[in-house]
This record gives C-alpha cells, structure tokens and sequence, in this order.
C-alpha cells in the first residue's frame, strides 16, 4: 500500500535562552490510507510539536534540523509557506487541542466553517456556502446546525466546540486528519461522543487520522497502530493489540498501568464527621433567572473515610466543597461538622478555630490558587500563622520543610516560587499548605484534573498514605471514575445539582441503578483495545435524565433517585 | 427597546452630573487662582484706577459678591443661554468661542483622524515583523520621537521648514486676506498637525502592534492557518477585526490627550483656537471665557470617555450574550 505520510528521521530544536534544545529527536513513522495511527505519550513529550512540524505551523524559535516529511509521495520538508498553505486544508489538516482558543472569539462559529469551505472551493455562492457548511454541522451530529451556525465559541459546551472544529477539519476534504487530543478536558460521557464520532467520519471518509493522546484508553478502540512517545523520540510503534497486550518500553508499560494498585482498602470507623442535610445553593444571575446550582443534597462522610463525588462539569460539585468550606453561604440546608452546624453564625463563632484548622481544602486549579510572589516556605507556614499555631518543630520553616518532605519534595523547593514549579510540584505544594494545621477533613476540588497520569499516580498514593496513617478524612471531587473507583469508599453520583445515587465504589460500579450514573460508567475507556466499549456506549445520545423524584435506600447503603409515578 | 431608553437616560444623567461638578471645580478654582479679571476688562488703565474705582468697577461686573452668589448667578443665566461677555475682548463669550472653535476642531479633527489611521499601520506592520529588523528599528525610533517635547519639537519644524528653508508658513491660521482661502488654511495646518501626529502616533501604535501580536499568537490563528489560509488572510480577515473595537474605544478614551495637545502647540504657532484663548482667559481671569472653555473641552473629555465605555460594552459579544441569556 501507498505511504500517504513519511516521516525519515525527523529532528526539531528550539532556540531557547539557554541555547538550542531538541524538542523532537530521530522520529520516524508512516501513516497510510484509511488508518488511524495513534500517537500517545505524556504531556511535553513533543506529540503536539510533531504535529506542527507535519503541518509546518511551528513557532518561529523551531527549526526543523534534519529529516524529511513525505506527503502523499511529495518531500514537503522544504515547501515555502506558500507552497504549504495550498497543502494545509486540502491534503493536511489539523485540529488543535483547546478548542475554545482554536476558535475566533469574535467570529460566529458558521462564519469560521465557511471559510474553510470557501478557502477549498474559491468562488462558490455563499448560499451555498452555507448549505455545506449546515451540511458539515450534521455530519458531525449536531441537532440543530442552523441555530449553531449562528453561534459564538464561548456560547457552546466544549463537546459542542469539538464538534466544531471537527467540521472545520473536515471541510476542505483533507486526506490526512490530525487530531491533537480532541477528546481531552472533555466529561467522560462528552469523550466517549466525540471519540464515537471520530470512529465514524473515519469509516465513512476512509480518511487517515492521526490521533494524539495522553490516555491509551482514548486511544485503545480506535487507532490501528501506536507510537509511543518520550522526550521527543518514538520508544515504541507497532499494531495496538500487541502494544497494548506485551509493552515491550518501560514508558509504555507506565502509561498502560499508570493507575495506582491499592486492592486493600481499609476498614473504616462508625463516626460521622460531616453531614449534609438537604442543601440547596442557588446562583441568581439577575432578576429573571436564577441558577440551582446545588439541589437538596444529604450525604454523610465519615471519620478516615474517603468520599468520592462524580459528575459532569457544572453539575454543582465545586459549589458543594465550597459550600462545606463556607465559602458560600448555602441557601438552605444544614452541614453539620462534628454536630457544629457550620452554617449558623453563631455556631461558627463560638467554634472559629476547630472550624477553620480542622478542615482544609485544596483547589483544582494550583497554579491561580497559589500566590506567585510568595516562596513555598511562606506559603505553606501561612495557615499555621493565621490560626496562631506555634511550630511544634521549632520554627515555622522547619515545620514547612516537614510537610514538604511529607508530600515527597525535598528542602530546596522551599525558596522557590509557584512560578518556578511543575503542575504536580504546585499541587503538592497546595497539599502541604492544607497539610500544616493537620485538619481532619480535606476537601479535594478536582486536585488531578489538571497532572499527567504518572503525577496523579503519585498523589492519589499520597492521599492513600495520609489516610492510613493520620487517619484524615477525604471528600474527593473528580469526573474521573476509574481514580474515584480506586481510591473512594463510598462515592455520590450528581446530576444538574441533584445527587442520583450514592454508594459504595464497588455496589455503585457493579450496580449502577440511575440511568445516568449507567451512562457515565459506560463512558469509562477501557485500555483492553479488544474491549468494544466504544461500540457499546449508548449512541442514543441521551443528553438528559430525569432530576425528580425521591432519594430512596434500595439496599443496604445504596442510595438512589427514584422517579416517582402517579 | 425599554432597556435602551433606560440606558440612554442614565448615561445622559451621569453626564450632567460630571458637567454640574467640572463646572463648580471650574468656577471655585478660577476665583481663587491669582489674576485680576479688571486687568483684562480695563488693560493698563486698571492700574491707574484708585481703590474706591476699582471697588466700583468689580460691582459693575457683578465680582463684589460671594463665590457662592456668583454661582448661583451664572449658574441662572447659563441655563437661559447666557454665558456673560468675556472682558477681555468686550463681547458674548458664545461669539468669542465660536470664532475660534471651528479652528481647534480643524487642527485637532485631521491631527486625530491621521494618527488614527497611522497608528493602525504601523502597529500592522510592526507586528507583521514581530522581533524582526523592521519592527525593532520602528519600536525605537517611535519611543523616541514619542519623547521629544512638543514645544520643542514645533520650535525646530518652525526654525527648518519657516524660517531657514521658508516653504511653510510658521504660524497663525491664515495669511491676512486669505480667510476663506481652503488652500492657505491647509498650508498653515502643515506643521502643527506634523508636530501633533509625531508627537502622539506612537502613544497608539504601540498598544496596536502589542494586541496584534496577542491575537497572532492566539491558537485560533493556528487553525486558520491549517484551513489552508496565508499568513496575510489571516491578519486581514481574523486579527484586525478583532482589534478594531478595542482600538477604537481606546482611542476615543485618548480624544483629550490629542486635545491637550492642541492646546500646546496652539500657543507655540500662535495658532487662533481654542487653547491660546484658554490660556490667555486663565492667566488674565476672564472668567466667563473661561468657564465655557473648561466647561467645552470637559464635555468633550466626558463625551469621548462615556462613547468608549459604551463600545466596549457592546462588543463584547460574551457579555452581550449574557444579557440575551442564551447558552447552549
């Protein structure tokens, strides 16, 4: 078979201030018609400057240093940007990874579409412009391509952008598509979609896509081949059955089993710590429209326990830890501390100081919720400063220095800035800081969402740690299941505000009993690439489920909400 | 068509407001500024008169009453289209201003509108070549020209192009006879305007060539780029768009810093608008000229103000949206 796309000892370097750098080094890899190669690796590896290199859109401090790129049987290596541009859209095109900033804020999202079309087929009538673009829109499954031709980027759901920018790639028939993590910061339910979608157009189109990844399980039911990359070299490249079967690389077997093996999980004592009783939480936007963001919510988390909460994005989890945290006040309902009620003024004054050393909370976000111009030292000391804690250990920066060894960073991190760090080192960092008043109860706003697999390793088994040996008390927000799955006791499923279904890990995955939490469960991916989970996953496309009716106990500790038929 | 109305109606309250508060600054500093407005009325023969004249004269021009009552006096014939004479030239200020004002717009009108358009070219061209030799060379030369005083700068353009190689008239607004001559206006426009725009246009060029730069490096610009578009496309039909509201708010928000240049450089060219009468009314107290010449150019620095604002408020479409309250 012809090769549509060579790539012969391909090396990038990049002029930093610090001198060259080689960002890709001796990379090699065909792809040929109809195929999807996969190409997964961890962040920074050098997949999304591969990328760039194909579709020469790199920055200007990238040179291309040595090795050749064949297209459809042309050496584009040296093409002028000329030349390259009447390739990009009609053999090449790309889609790139946020598609909120890969769209034109300003422009509707017909308009960007249309261009691509316009561009591929010069002087084409802009009514019928706009029928292929429509056109387009439905190939991609969207319901309703009139109203969203008229629609601005930042007024559509991410899954919908993805849509998007998917049709746009699709436009000008390209023969090549590469997609730079189409599916990543997406809900799971949303992913499943987009990776069903990119399965399908493939087929349809017999196009060759080049499908970028940091998760083999987005991978595992669609590409043909894969290439593994680290630090800018392919490790590995082979059929996906035989990768995924017998990792030969030391870097694919950690991709492959990057999630923390803890089958033991240990027992828990009868005390409650926390709980929640009906809480509500409205946002009023204006006048006319108000938001429930949190809708009569009742759970319980006990002492040692760790308590997992899933849900889409905006399903109101942020609002729930921040309603624990008092950060909001909540419209109604009660949470209760150790029977304090946290909410009561009163009660909160009387009780400021348990309050507010013994629960702690870390943000999703480390690098905005740490202050930049402070050092880590002063960073991690602050709570303890605040609450008037005198250091056990002598000093304050010795006491920071404690808790920095204890989430696995040594001392020298102690003079250095938010800035200077990796995303895992801040969210360590953020860690230590809710560590040094020794709470009891940690609330964890999606602390992983934001760290590659072998960094969320690490934390989930520090966690797992903290637990075991100081007996800390966890809520865990995530949307992703498999880390909820390991790591919780008990976890709740919440949809649009309202909890569907609250469980033990193990009873909630074997028997999910809310459709929703059915769905999301099935939108896992599974890193089997025999697995046809893909094929499986509910292409009706059930967007919403039913949010009334009744939390009931069907069994012992399973919670569900029932509808109620009159 | 309700809320445009309400919008509409608090805007113009927020203006009367700012106007009613310039204009009691305005009158209170005036009187307590150094100057005496019988030097202005009267010339040399003020210094001549005895005290009891003098005391006289002030009661004649209604100064002998408190800064209070004099306010409140203005304040009355202001709002019946009564803005007093100004002592100096013995006439309606109204009469006076409107002499002298089409001048000012004239000079400050076409001074605007080119380093406008300049500023958005060279801000292009500059981001066109981000870091490279022609961008670098026009980054310095800009910041320094930017900082060469305006005075100074009209002095040396007077001292070359009037007097050593004399093709430009050197001051005023006409010569004597050729008031209704378009074309000597336009020859006396020349170097003061040259000295606005050289003065200013890098104040604006600048900000453009630095939220080009963070629109071209905006990953949109890449998938744009990977339709097959050509670098130049993009600029045109993505970047520029999406600057230009932006742009144009921010330079209405800069109409009194080209304005108060004006002023400048019409005293340098002895240019007859607004700002030589400004000066003069300020440093002789005529006050009533001088009130309506703050109270102008105040509502042209409120107006510009509020008209940015009210861009910014309506481009931005996530805010619009908002407000419309779709979201899908």
């Amino acid at each position: 078979m012809n090769k549509l796309l060579e790539i012969k000892n391909l090396s990038v370097a990049i002029d930093t201030h610090y001198g060259k750098k080689d960002v890709l080094r001796d990379i090699c890899l065909e792809v040929y018609p109809g195929e999807v190669l996969a190409v997964i690796g961890e962040s920074g590896c050098g997949k999304t400057m591969l990328c760039k290199s194909i579709m020469r859109l790199l920055p200007r401090s990238a040179k291309i240093v040595s090795g050749s790129i064949i297209a459809d049987g042309e050496d584009i290596t040296g093409y002028s940007d000329r030349k390259m541009q009447s390739l990009r859209g009609r053999l090449l095109s790309m889609t790139f990874q946020d598609s909120l900033s890969a769209l034109n804020p300003a422009l509707s999202v017909g308009h960007q579409i249309g261009e691509a079309v316009s561009l591929h087929r010069p002087g084409l009538p802009k009514a019928q412009v706009r029928e292929r673009v429509i056109e387009l829109l439905e190939s991609v499954e969207i319901h309703n391509p009139e109203q969203v031709y008229i629609m601005y980027p930042h007024s559509l759901s991410g899954g919908m952008r993805q849509r998007c920018v998917i049709a746009m790639a699709l436009a000008s028939e390209a023969k090549i598509l590469l997609a730079d993590e189409p599916a990543t910061a997406l809900d799971v339910t949303v992913q499943a979609r987009i990776l069903q979608l990119l399965k399908k157009i493939q087929k349809e189109r017999d196009m060759a896509v080049v499908l970028v990844s940091h998760d083999p399980g987005v991978v595992a039911g669609i590409a043909h081949r894969v290439a593994v990359m680290q630090e800018g070299r392919i490790v590995e490249n082979g059929i996906t059955k035989d990768i995924f079967a017998v990792p030969r690389h030391p870097c694919t077997k950690s991709l492959l089993k990057n999630k923390p093996d803890f089958s033991k999980k240990s027992e828990i004592s009868g005390e409650t710590l926390l709980e929640v009783k009906n809480l509500t939480h409205d946002f009023v936007i204006n006048k006319h429209s108000v938001i429930r963001a949190v809708d009569n919510v009742s759970f319980s988390v006990r002492k040692g326990e760790i308590f997992g909460l899933v849900g889409e994005s905006g399903c109101g989890k942020s609002t729930l830890a921040r309603c624990i945290m008092n950060i909001y006040k909540p419209y109604a309902g009660e949470i209760l501390y150790k029977g304090i009620n946290v909410c009561d003024k009163a009660d909160f004054r009387s009780n400021r100081k348990i309050l507010q050393t013994k629960r702690q909370i870390i943000f999703q976000d480390s690098s905005s919720s740490l202050n930049h111009s402070m050092r880590v030292a002063d960073i991690i000391a602050e709570p303890m400063r605040l609450c008037g804690i005198s250091p056990k250990r002598g000093t304050y920066l010795k006491e920071a220095e404690f808790q920095l060894y204890h989430v696995g960073l040594n001392s020298d991190f102690l003079w250095k800035k938010p800035a200077e760090l990796s995303g895992g080192q801040r969210q360590r960092v953020a860690i230590a800081r809710a560590l040094s008043v020794e709470p009891e109860l940690l609330v964890a706003d999606e602390p992983l969402s934001s760290l590659d697999a072998a960094v969320q390793a690490q934390i989930v088994n520090l966690f797992n740690h903290l637990r075991d040996e100081h007996g800390f008390s966890f809520v865990f927000i995530s949307h992703d299941l498999s880390m909820v799955k390991y790591l919780c006791h008990r976890a709740g499923v919440m949809y649009k505000g309202r909890l569907v279904e609250l469980a033990p890990v193990d009873e909630l995955f074997s028997n999910p009993l809310h459709p929703y939490t059915r769905t999301l469960i099935s939108s896992v991916p599974d890193t089997d690439p025999a697995s046809d989970w893909l094929d499986r996953f509910d292409r009706s496309g059930q967007d919403s489920f039913c949010t009334e009716g009744i939390f009931t106990e069907v069994s012992a500790g399973h919670f569900v909400l029932m509808e109620v038929h009159t | 068509m309700k809320s445009a109305v309400v919008y509409a109606v608090k805007k113009l309250l927020i203006f009367f407001a700012g106007i009613f508060v310039l204009s009691i600054i305005v009158f209170v500093m005036s009187r307590i500024a150094p100057g005496d407005p019988l030097v202005s009325y009267y010339g040399d023969r003020a210094e001549k008169m005895s005290a009891s004249e003098k005391a006289a004269a002030r009661e004649r021009l209604g100064l002998d009453s408190s800064v209070y009552i004099q306010y409140i006096r203005w304040v009355g014939n202001a709002a019946r289209g009564n803005f007093g004479i100004s002592y100096k030239y013995r006439q309606d200020v109204s009469e006076v201003i409107s002499r002298r004002l089409g001048n000012t717009l004239m000079l400050g009108g076409i001074s605007f509108a080119l380093v406008f358009i300049l500023a958005l070219l060279l801000g292009w061209f500059c981001a066109r070549f981000e870091d490279r030799l022609p961008d670098r060379i026009l980054c310095k030369t800009g910041t320094f020209v930017s900082c060469i005083p305006e005075f100074w700068l009209s002095l040396v353009l007077i001292f070359v192009f009037a007097v050593t190689l004399g093709v430009l008239p050197g001051g005023g607004a006409y010569d004597p006879g050729h008031s209704g001559d378009a074309l000597n206006r336009l020859r006396h426009l020349v170097l003061p305007v040259a000295v606005l725009v050289m003065s200013h246009f890098w104040y604006y060029a600048y900000p453009v060539r630095n939220m080009l730069l963070e629109q071209t490096h905006a990953d949109y610009v890449l998938t744009a780029k990977a339709k097959g578009m050509s670098s130049g496309a993009v600029m045109l039909k993505h970047c520029i768009p999406n600057i230009i509201p932006s742009y144009i708010s921010f330079m209405a928000v800069s109409v009194p810093h080209i304005l108060s240049g004006t002023y400048i450089v019409e005293a340098v060219f002895s240019y007859p608008g607004l700002g030589t009468l400004a000066y003069e009314s300020a440093r002789y107290g005529d006050y009533n000229l001088l009130m309506v010449i703050c109270l102008l150019t105040g509502t042209a620095v409120i107006l510009s103000n509020m008209t940015g604002q009210a861009i910014m408020e309506k481009i931005n479409p996530a805010i619009s949206a908002q407000k419309r309250g779709e979201n899908l």
